[in-house]
């Protein structure tokens, strides 16, 4: 898995930036608690915030990082310190919410057909004020699971569309035709909402 | 006649070949509602770059923290558990009464 092309990393909370990466993953390792909170504090936005966005709630969001640093934690020690300890920890949770958003759309078929009806060509739409972050989170939360996914990992993260497709076990083009679906669903969902 | 959906993202996108790009371009120097598609979908880029990181709850940690020790609880070896009272009175009153046990 490569890192997101598009955008640089978001940067990291800069909280308690005065512990050295490499101590602290060695007191992670020794099993010390303390440790693991302040590796915890340096990265759970990060990571909450993929896990909301690509599970679409903050409920859903919470339990994902409650499992990621789970998992964290009874992998740290294989640990080798390849890469930076923020892009492990991004791969790991990245996978953990890929395997979720497997499971749920095992679990549930829907599907996206009726976005095609109302994400359908409307060149009249007018939109004359910029969007509110807050407008765009929620009307993100309520994407339809598919497109979601697609527009989180190609539009937020900066995946390319092979990546996405790879990712999300789709084709290239079906990840470019969902982002774009997304894309008219928001515009749909946002207009006159500010 | 407007260009389909596709050409429009793709030509906002950046993705769009200089043939294509240019059509658009001509297209959207006479159609208003096309434009206003364009700019819609340029704002929703523009708003999406803009979105922040969200901090989880505060007891978020919390959870952690006890799953955590709970693995630890269960993978440790029965010899080395707790006993149920220092479990339920907190270990720095479990280790505060070994203590004293030692020094008796």
């Amino acid at each position: 898995m490569t890192a997101p092309k598009q955008r640089p990393p978001l940067p990291f909370p800069s909280k308690e930036a005065t512990v050295e990466p490499g101590d602290l993953i060695a007191r992670c390792q020794e099993g010390d608690v303390e440790a693991f909170e302040l590796l915890y504090r340096q990265h759970a936005a990060r990571l909450y915030t993929l896990a909301c966005r690509m599970a679409g709630s903050p409920e859903d969001g919470e339990d994902l990082l409650q499992e990621i640093f789970l998992q964290a934690h009874r992998k740290l020690g294989s640990f080798k310190g390849d890469s930076a300890i923020g892009t492990w920890l991004y791969r790991l949770a990245l996978n953990h919410c890929l395997d979720y958003v497997r499971s749920r759309q095992a679990k549930m078929s829907k599907v996206t057909e009726t976005l095609d009806a109302e994400a359908s060509f409307q060149p009249t739409a007018r939109r004359e004020t910029p969007i509110a972050r807050m407008d765009l989170e929620r009307a993100v939360a309520r994407l339809p699971e598919g497109c979601r996914e697609a527009f989180v990992l190609h539009d937020v993260e900066g995946f390319d569309h092979k990546e996405v497709g790879r990712l999300l076990g789709i084709a290239e083009g079906t990840s470019k035709s969902q982002v774009f679906k997304a894309r008219m669903k928001l515009r749909s969902m946002l207009r006159g909402s500010t | 006649m407007h260009p389909n959906e596709t050409a429009i993202n793709d030509y906002v996108e950046g993705t769009s070949d200089p043939v294509e790009r240019s059509s658009v371009e001509q297209h959207l120097a006479t159609c208003a509602a096309c434009r206003q598609l364009a700019g819609d979908l340029r704002e929703i880029a523009r708003a999406t770059a803009s979105l922040e990181l969200r901090e989880p709850p505060v007891r978020a940690w919390g959870r952690i923290e006890r799953a955590i020790a709970l693995e630890r609880d269960a993978a440790a070896p029965l010899s080395s558990k707790a006993p149920a009272f220092q479990a339920s009175a907190g270990w720095g009153w479990g280790r505060r009464l070994e203590a004293e046990g030692e020094t008796r």
